[in-house]
């Protein structure tokens, strides 16, 4: 029996693989597109039903009570662990050309190996839910979470993925949006259109730096870059830098500065107070950190250092704007935020990023609106591993093992 | 610039740990000295902590974000829990082991430190970091220690040609706990990235290595549980194990396609 069941957990990973890779060659990729709503739910069920069934009715079979087996554990996880393996090892983007792409594996999620992997998984993964259920103690009760938490996140995320769309939406301030473009380009009209009010955007301070010659960054050790503010003094060497005052939407024209509004770039002009400790000589100059309409303006130290002004980097940004939807014409006031998106019913909206372009004058907000059905259920899965990881952490496994 | 007191800190850590080995190695049961093993280490650690707190005030944000500020709660991580360890099972070699793995971390960010800004770009700026990544250092120092454990009962496996199941035992009594905040770390993980970007999964290089990395604990999980009797097996793959951890935590970019990861900082 043990060497027979050895046999099979060869057997089946390479029947799978040869299968796998023959249908790839001749049909191209799975077509997981088909799977879209109520079909994948009707699969979810059937494949419960058989998994069911074979319990129910066949458990006594060899090949059943394999599947349920420690074997077929190792046997389906090894396989699963093959294809990812394929995955860190090649580059995922289909790019690669000849055999490793006849065989898919420069894309290996979409190959039929990888759905007959997984469906191997979930048929083993429910047998043995089904030969363990039993809440008659906290370690079956547990089993039962881990294992059917995982088969739930594997079964709905591979199913439910076929019904995913995913759009981005560039929208201009002032101007009202009710389309996006998916990653191929596509055209798509989202049940809800987006007005864009207002764009807010904060930046760090800007950071004053030393570079060489050749524009590298003086060694962090000496120096490093640092935030300045008015009144801020640091000193480097036989130098101290006193910040004087620091504009923000400001460039230098000549020998003064000019304040601009609406300049695609934050802008910043800081008024620095070199004073060199040891000739006691003290210069005092502008600077402005580099935009694409304005060549940075450094400040020569001695021969071959410069002080430059880095370009602030953004701490945060978003965007206030208002919801229509086409159930109702309400519209309704929300923000968006990195880390705050907006969800309505199976949407949920992301502030992605921004741009500023000369054909407007405002901001540019780009939002990406994902549509996933099938969310909760898999949050559904992820809280039970969740829960049953806890109990891991805190739970004796090996001492009841030894017992064995 | 707290970072600059690093040095210091890194001496009195190292300092204490040796001296806690040496005592541990040398002395031979007096009363007194015995407990200093103990004792050092401990503070030694509490060294750290502090250190730690004191750069987190300064750059007004959690120090997660390079990989040189990772780094000291690794070795923060390992060398509390190797000192637990120790407590409970007085093993020695593991005690030298740990206090070595969690000295050189540190040394690395004297040699090679990454000076960092305070900034945190804003995606950066949720609840979930600091969970997620914590959980993953805790994660990856558990797994250290049972690796070492393991490694020492490869060689006492070879010297006594005899099976050191004792080790097999309490490096898996590791492996199930940092397996555990392994899961526990990708989910959260998986939570953030479906709130911050959109997506709870992308196979991205190093979600994938990680997935990766968890897939073979997993094996190795279920090969403990199902087949006691396969040993040798199962001391061969928990090494291999945290081979592919820390090419996960620290090499992915030398791969092929690691590059393109988001993940890869520092
Ligand atoms: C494809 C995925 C999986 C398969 C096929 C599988 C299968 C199995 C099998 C056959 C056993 C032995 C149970 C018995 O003999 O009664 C087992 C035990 C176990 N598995 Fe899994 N498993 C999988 C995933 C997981 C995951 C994701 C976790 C944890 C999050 C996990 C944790 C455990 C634990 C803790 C035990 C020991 C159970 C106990 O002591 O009560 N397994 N698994």
């Amino acid at each position: 029996m043990n060497n027979a069941n050895r046999n099979i957990s060869l057997i089946i990973p390479t029947v799978l693989i040869i299968l796998g890779c023959v249908l790839q060659f001749f049909f191209d990729a799975f077509p997981l597109q088909y799977f879209k709503f109520p079909i994948n739910l009707i699969v979810i069920i059937q494949l419960i039903a058989i998994i069911v069934a074979l319990y129910l009715f066949l458990k006594n079979k060899k090949f059943v009570k394999f599947l349920s087996s420690g074997y077929a554990a190792i046997s389906s996880i090894s396989l699963f662990t093959l294809l990812v393996t394929i995955m860190v090892l090649t580059h995922q983007n289909g790019s690669d050309k000849g055999i490793v792409a006849a065989l898919g594996f420069n894309n290996v999620i979409e190959t039929w190996l990888y759905a007959f992997s997984s469906l191997y998984m979930l048929i083993s993964l429910g047998l043995v839910i089904m030969r363990r259920l039993s809440f008659s103690n906290f370690r079956n009760v547990f089993f039962f979470i881990n294992h059917f938490g995982l088969w739930l996140v594997i079964a709905i995320a591979s199913l439910g993925q076929a019904d995913k769309i995913k759009i981005n939406l560039t929208i201009p301030e002032g101007e009202l949006i009710w389309y996006g473009y998916d990653y191929n380009d596509n055209y798509f009209e989202p049940d809800f259109a987006i007005l864009l009010n207002k764009f807010n955007i904060d930046y760090y301070d800007t950071k004053l730096a030393i570079v060489d010659d050749y524009g590298k960054m003086y060694d962090a050790k000496m120096f490093q870059p640092c935030e300045i503010s008015k009144g801020k003094i640091i000193s480097f060497e036989n130098y101290v830098f006193e910040t004087v005052n620091v504009y923000e939407d400001a460039v230098i024209a000549r020998d003064t500065i000019l304040f601009v509004k609406g300049l695609p770039e934050k802008s910043i002009v800081a008024e620095i107070l070199i004073k060199n400790i040891e000739d006691k000589t003290e210069t005092k100059a502008y600077m402005q950190n580099s935009t694409s309409f304005h060549p940075p303006q450094p400040l020569e130290l001695d021969k071959d250092l410069h002080l430059v002004l880095l370009n602030p980097e953004p701490k945060y940004f978003g965007s206030e704007i208002e919801l229509f939807t086409k159930s109702g014409i309400k519209n309704e006031k929300h923000k968006i935020e990195v880390n705050k998106p907006l969800v309505l019913n199976n949407w949920t909206i992301y502030q992605t990023s921004y741009f500023k372009s000369p054909e407007y004058s405002g901001f540019v907000s780009v939002f990406t609106a994902v549509y996933d059905p099938w969310l909760k259920s898999v949050y559904i899965g992820f809280a039970l591993i969740f829960i049953g990881g806890i109990y891991l952490i805190f739970s004796r496994q090996t001492k009841k093992n030894n017992l064995k | 610039m707290i970072w600059n007191f690093l040095n210091i800190t890194f001496v009195a850590f190292a300092g204490l740990w040796l001296l806690g080995s040496l005592v541990l190695l040398l002395s031979k049961n007096n009363k007194y000295l015995q407990k200093l093993p103990i004792l050092l280490p401990a503070i030694a650690n509490v060294l750290l902590m502090v250190f730690i707190v004191f750069l987190w005030s300064e750059l007004e944000r959690p120090p997660l974000k390079t990989m040189a500020e990772t780094r000291l709660w690794y070795a923060m991580f390992v060398s509390l829990i190797t000192w637990i360890i120790f407590i409970r099972t007085k093993s020695k070699p593991l005690y030298l082991l740990g206090f070595i793995m969690s000295t050189v971390f540190l040394l690395v960010d004297i040699l090679k430190p990454e000076y960092q800004t305070k900034n945190l770009m804003p995606a950066l700026q949720s609840p979930w970091f600091i969970p997620h990544v914590v959980v993953y250092m805790m994660s990856y120092a558990v797994l250290a220690a049972a690796c070492l454990t393991v490694l020492i009962g490869v060689y006492n496996t070879r010297k006594n040609k005899q099976i050191d199941t004792e080790s097999i035992n309490l490096s898996m009594n590791l492996v199930y706990p940092g397996f555990a905040l392994l899961t526990l770390g990708m989910i959260m993980g998986a939570v953030w990235a479906k709130i911050a970007w959109g997506d709870y999964w992308t196979w991205d290089p190093k979600e994938t290595w990680a997935l990766l990395t968890w897939l073979f604990y997993l094996i190795c999980i279920h090969l403990h549980f199902s087949f006691p009797k396969r040993q040798k097996l199962l001391m061969f793959l928990l090494a291999f194990s945290f081979i592919v951890l820390i090419i996960t935590w620290l090499g992915i970019r030398y791969f092929p396609n690691g590059i393109s990861s988001i993940h890869v900082y520092g």
